[in-house]
């Protein structure tokens, strides 16, 4: 847990420079008169130093035991699952709700139970037919309609 | 005279057929989330916020609300069955409430959880009702420099009662205030942090964020784990508790409300900490220390009592300063502003039959639950064999929809599935989500307050030592940091985290 206590502080440590980077692009203003960019430069400046205190402290502490907090169990699932999601949000616009949806579903239901491909399918389609017809029609959300676009 | 008045005339509203609908659909809906491990009371909030856009306010808070009180009712039930809380707050049930299940006493677990969580749900409110409105007269004299302070201790007592690292707890709180900035600086116009996207000019969004923050992350945690659900073959019978059980259980809820009251009203002090310091109190109180563990009814009825209490007291500062008390809080907070009604001070006189519906139904949601729970436990058994494998497709979909339908939106959709990887990455190494989304509903409040207050006082930060309510907030905030770097309060905070 240690190792990635570290590395959690110095990606910290990266995002906290960047924000303090882009701060100071902005008017600061004075203590007593603070421009836009006074408070975001003062948290970022905090978070620089915060995070090399919590990277500096997995150096002074003893090893707790635990080797990595990602179990391998279900790894892959996860990594299915959000590049998934991933895609979808890349593909919706462009596809359109009905098709992008049914395939996201198939391949979560599939996650869920593996192999059972004519399930998945089934219930693809059901929580597609189903969301559409109750979002879409029924609450007068406009999906992207894409590909079929009507 | 008036108070009584005022609650008639939010029965009046609370009573309206379709609101009624809400706080049943609410309340029923909480007791399922409350029920199913896998989905806490937040992230079902966060979830339905979408559903309620086109839904008129106290509709909305009286829906989302009973969602909140109903999962404190709904996560006794898999405590005391298959020791698996439903949610947080019940974790604590789970020690005395599945030993009384196995000694065949699932019945009066069950009946004496209900009874609790309804006798704290209502003395609750009845403090709720009574506090809130002197609190908001108090507050009404309250300028930009009391608010820099109250929101400054509201976020060091967060980070300081929260359960992890204080260091972790700080950098998160600083995280979700550096995300608060992203959008136009409302005194100048300035763009900050917006990279230049468009769709960040007006900051990033509440509901997609949330809904990664809280819905995503929990369906990826979940995904890891293999949530096994074997459900104690039990008769439950004798739902209604025994004059006996009566007896040892009536003082521990009147104790838990206490407790779960002041805990609830605290900002940090969650319905979690509430429930597990009312067992500790119990045990501490009771003759019969050794008992506990092994089927007390006290650690049943205390800690259900607390968690239910302490979810009525934590709507007072939100009501009365506008400050939330916890994450749900927060949510419920961002839930009012989406609808232009801003909670504060002047809420109960400007919107006095918003507030006081909320609250007169928050009293029929709390019979409701009582009148639903025990008949209804046989189905909520039922539920527990659906599979998660089953649940978190639809979760997923569920939480896509809702991001998009807030703009009709793609982009939003990325921003919860970025906070929802995020969120997910944040829990495993230790930081809690809490502050961070704290920090970022209440970082505009600061940043007004702190900017104003230097306008009014011609750049003197002097300012904040002569108003006394704001001097008295920031000295308890930095006695509170001080006291923190004390090696003594370190170790104990580490061995409470522990413990829990």
């Amino acid at each position: 847990m240690l190792r990635w206590d570290r590395i959690a502080g110095a990606v910290l440590l990266v995002f906290g420079s960047v924000l303090v980077f882009a701060a100071l692009k902005m008017d600061l203003g004075t203590p007593g008169q603070p421009g836009p960019g006074f408070l975001p430069l003062g948290t970022a400046g905090l978070l620089v130093a915060l995070s090399l205190a919590y990277a500096f402290s997995s150096f002074r502490r003893a090893p707790d035991g635990v080797e990595s907090p990602w179990p391998k169990q279900n790894r892959i699932t996860l990594v299915v699952v959000i590049a998934s999601l991933a895609l979808y949000c890349a593909a919706l616009a462009f596809a359109g709700y009905i098709p992008s949806t049914f395939v996201l579903m198939t391949v979560l239901f599939l996650v869920a139970d593996a192999g059972k491909w004519m399930a998945a399918l089934i219930k693809a389609a059901l929580s597609t037919a189903i969301t559409y017809a109750v979002f879409e029609k029924l609450l007068m959300i406009q999906f992207p309609a894409g590909l079929f676009g009507n | 005279m008036d108070l009584l008045q005022f609650l008639l005339n939010g029965f009046q509203v609370s009573l309206q057929p379709v609101n009624l609908l809400y706080c049943f659909a609410g309340v029923l809906l909480g007791t399922l989330i409350g029920v199913l491990p896998g989905i806490g009371p937040t992230a079902a909030i966060a979830l339905l916020l979408p559903v309620t856009f086109h839904v008129p306010a106290v509709s909305t808070i009286i829906l989302l609300a009973g969602i909140y009180y109903g999962a404190m009712y709904g996560g006794s039930t898999t405590s005391i069955l298959v020791n698996i809380p439903g949610e947080a707050a019940s974790v604590v049930t789970c020690i005395d409430g599945y030993q009384m299940a196995r000694q065949g006493r699932a019945g009066p677990a069950l009946g004496v959880a209900a009874f609790g969580s309804f006798i704290g749900g209502t003395l609750g409110l009845v403090g709720l009702m009574l506090a809130a409105p002197a609190m908001a007269r108090f507050a009404r004299e309250f300028g930009a420099p009391e608010y820099f302070g109250l929101v400054c201790l509201g976020l060091s007592l967060l980070i300081y009662l929260g359960s992890g690292s204080i260091l972790k707890s700080l950098i998160s709180a600083l995280i979700g205030l550096s995300l608060s900035f992203v959008g136009q600086d409302m005194f100048t116009g300035t763009d900050r942090f917006t990279l230049g996207v468009r769709e960040l000019k007006d900051g990033i969004g509440l509901v997609p964020m949330f809904m990664g923050l809280f819905g995503i992350s929990e369906v990826l945690i979940n995904l890891e784990k293999k949530i096994a659900r074997e459900i104690f073959a039990t008769k439950i019978r004798q739902l209604l508790p025994s004059r006996q059980d009566w007896g040892r259980a009536f003082p521990a809820m009147l104790r838990g409300t206490g407790i779960g009251f002041l805990l609830g009203v605290i900002p940090g002090g969650s319905a979690v900490i509430a429930s597990f310091a009312s067992y500790a109190l119990e045990k501490k109180l009771s003759s019969h220390p050794e008992q506990f563990g092994t089927g007390a009814i006290e650690g049943v009825a205390g800690p259900e009592t607390a968690n239910n209490a302490a979810a009525s007291g934590a709507f007072i500062p939100l009501f009365a300063l506008g400050i939330p008390s916890n994450a749900t809080t927060a949510i419920l907070l961002g839930a009012l502003m989406l609808h232009g009604v801003r909670p504060g001070p002047m809420l109960m006189e400007q919107q006095a039959g918003l507030f006081w519906g909320i609250i007169a139904s928050m009293y029929v949601g709390n019979v409701i639950l009582l009148v639903l729970n025990l008949p209804l436990i046989g189905l909520w058994v039922k539920i527990l064999q659906v599979p998660y494998r089953i649940l978190f497709p639809l979760i997923l979909l569920f939480c896509v929809i809702g991001a998009y339908s807030v703009e009709n939106s793609v982009f939003d959709i990325g921003v919860m599935l970025g906070f929802g990887v995020f969120g997910y990455v944040l829990r495993k190494l230790g930081f809690e989500a809490a502050p961070l989304v704290l920090a970022f509903i209440l970082g505009p409040m600061l940043e007004n307050s702190l900017r104003q207050s230097l306008i009014i006082s011609h750049g003197s930060f002097l300012i904040f030592a002569q108003r006394p309510i704001a001097a008295a907030c920031l000295v308890v905030t930095a006695i509170l940091f001080l006291t923190a770097l004390v090696p003594f309060v370190r170790r104990k905070r580490a061995l409470l985290a522990q413990e829990s």
